[in-house]
């Protein structure tokens, strides 16, 4: 793969995986760290990249993934954080684990896509994203993801349950 | 308001970038044109992707070259602040198969400049005036023969652009502006990126066949019989009053 072949990419692909990164991060630089990220996979992957009969579904993959990877880190980072915190004060646990661990300073931040993913299964995180980001159908969903649409319905269902009983009580901290 | 009917972005971007199959694709215009959100999406994610190739190019951009006015129409004095502003866009081509198309993959994009002196890339859908004034940049990987076509609502054929040489060396600025004409209604700007040249009279009879076959109305998918040349149209509208 040569400098104007990825060049090419970068001026296609590049504007999709940046907009996807921020809004499942919403964070500038993250977003852009992933922007990199995806096309090091792009080169490294390059044999399975050419290969997609829809390029733009595999770059939705992989940006999904290395977003929801920073997202699992960052949960694990706060879970020490919250840890260490609760060694040093325990107060400060309590606070942490009344609002699963993350400490957004305004009732918006709490309710970010982010915040909401924080507190449900990692195995919704997707699923949550291709729905809720991407505005993609079920169908759609389905594929990208590999299994059945009813799968797709059941766990939409599961996370727009977990979402309404996670953001609910975060409105009345204020 | 969204409903099930709704595009996706994926959907949207896949037809950004020329993936959708013809079928897919006329199912998206056919949505987009009785679908306001899916339309105002469409365009902001078109317009995201022309801002994000806008960063990209302008702190390497060297300088453009002058507007040159084929038709007269435009002071060499403003060329200068033209070439601050212009900036191309990919367009999907049409007849391209679907995939990653990047060697040969042609680019194309049409730049106004409006009544009131300022100046914009035109994206798919947008609406011009009679006496707009528009011309083209096109990027190709390997050296071909460019010509570009109007095709208007009274079902008129018009080369823009005769065919001229283009060399593979980044984006190119072709030469000549057009003002557009009192006609108004849509119209499909169509540009060939052929081999060999195929001579005027060629080319308008091609012109003149597509748009036959889309019964007239450039705003259908429309697309040239032209053998070995690939093909990337924009389609605007053109408006008394944009």
């Amino acid at each position: 793969m040569d400098a104007s072949t990825i060049d090419e990419l970068y001026r296609r692909y590049g504007p999709v995986v940046l907009r996807r990164a921020r809004a499942i991060l919403g964070d500038e630089e993250a977003a852009q760290d992933v922007l990199q990220e995806v096309f090091v996979r792009v080169v490294e992957q390059r044999g399975s990249f050419r290969g997609e009969a829809s390029p733009m579904t595999w770059i939705y993959r992989i940006t999904t993934n290395l977003c929801l990877n920073r997202l699992r880190d960052g949960r694990r980072r706060a879970a020490i954080l919250e840890e260490r915190a609760k060694e040093m004060d325990p107060e400060v646990g309590a606070v942490g684990a009344e609002t699963g661990g993350t400490t957004p300073s305004t009732a918006e931040a709490r309710l970010t896509l982010e915040a909401i993913l924080q507190r449900v299964p990692e195995e919704l995180w997707a699923i949550a994203v291709y729905y809720h980001v991407d505005h993609m159908t079920h169908a759609e969903i389905a594929q990208i993801m590999g299994v059945s649409r009813r799968t797709i319905g059941y766990r939409l269902e599961e996370f727009r349950r977990l979402a309404l009983a996670a953001a609910a009580p975060l409105e009345v901290v204020r | 308001m969204r409903n099930e009917a709704c595009l996706s972005d994926l959907f949207l971007d896949r037809w950004r970038v020329g993936e959708l199959s013809e079928l897919e694709m006329a199912r998206g215009e056919a949505h987009v044109r009785q679908c306001l959100v899916c339309a105002r999406r469409k365009r902001e994610l078109d317009r995201q992707a022309l801002e994000f190739d806008v960063q990209l190019r302008l702190p390497r951009r060297a300088p453009r070259r002058a507007w040159r006015t084929a038709l007269g129409l435009l002071a060499a004095a403003a060329a200068a602040s033209f070439a601050v502003v212009l900036v191309p866009a990919a367009l999907p081509s049409p007849t391209d198969a679907p995939g990653v198309r990047t060697k040969g993959g042609p680019s194309f994009s049409v730049i106004a400049r409006r009544a009131d002196g300022t100046i914009h890339p035109v994206l798919p859908g947008d609406v011009l005036a009679p006496g707009d004034a528009i011309r083209f940049e096109v990027r190709t990987e390997e050296p071909r023969i460019v010509a570009v076509l109007g095709i208007d609502a009274a079902g008129v054929v018009t080369p823009y652009v005769d065919e001229v040489a283009i060399e593979a060396e980044g984006p190119q600025l072709l030469p000549g502006a057009i003002r557009l004409d009192e006609t108004l209604g849509p119209e499909r700007i169509v540009a060939l990126f052929c081999d060999e040249p195929l001579g005027r009279t060629r080319l308008l009879a091609i012109g003149a066949e597509a748009l036959r076959q889309a019964r007239g109305d450039p705003s259908r998918e429309l697309r040239l019989d032209a053998p070995g040349c690939a093909q990337s149209s924009i389609l605007i509208r053109k408006e008394a009053t944009p």
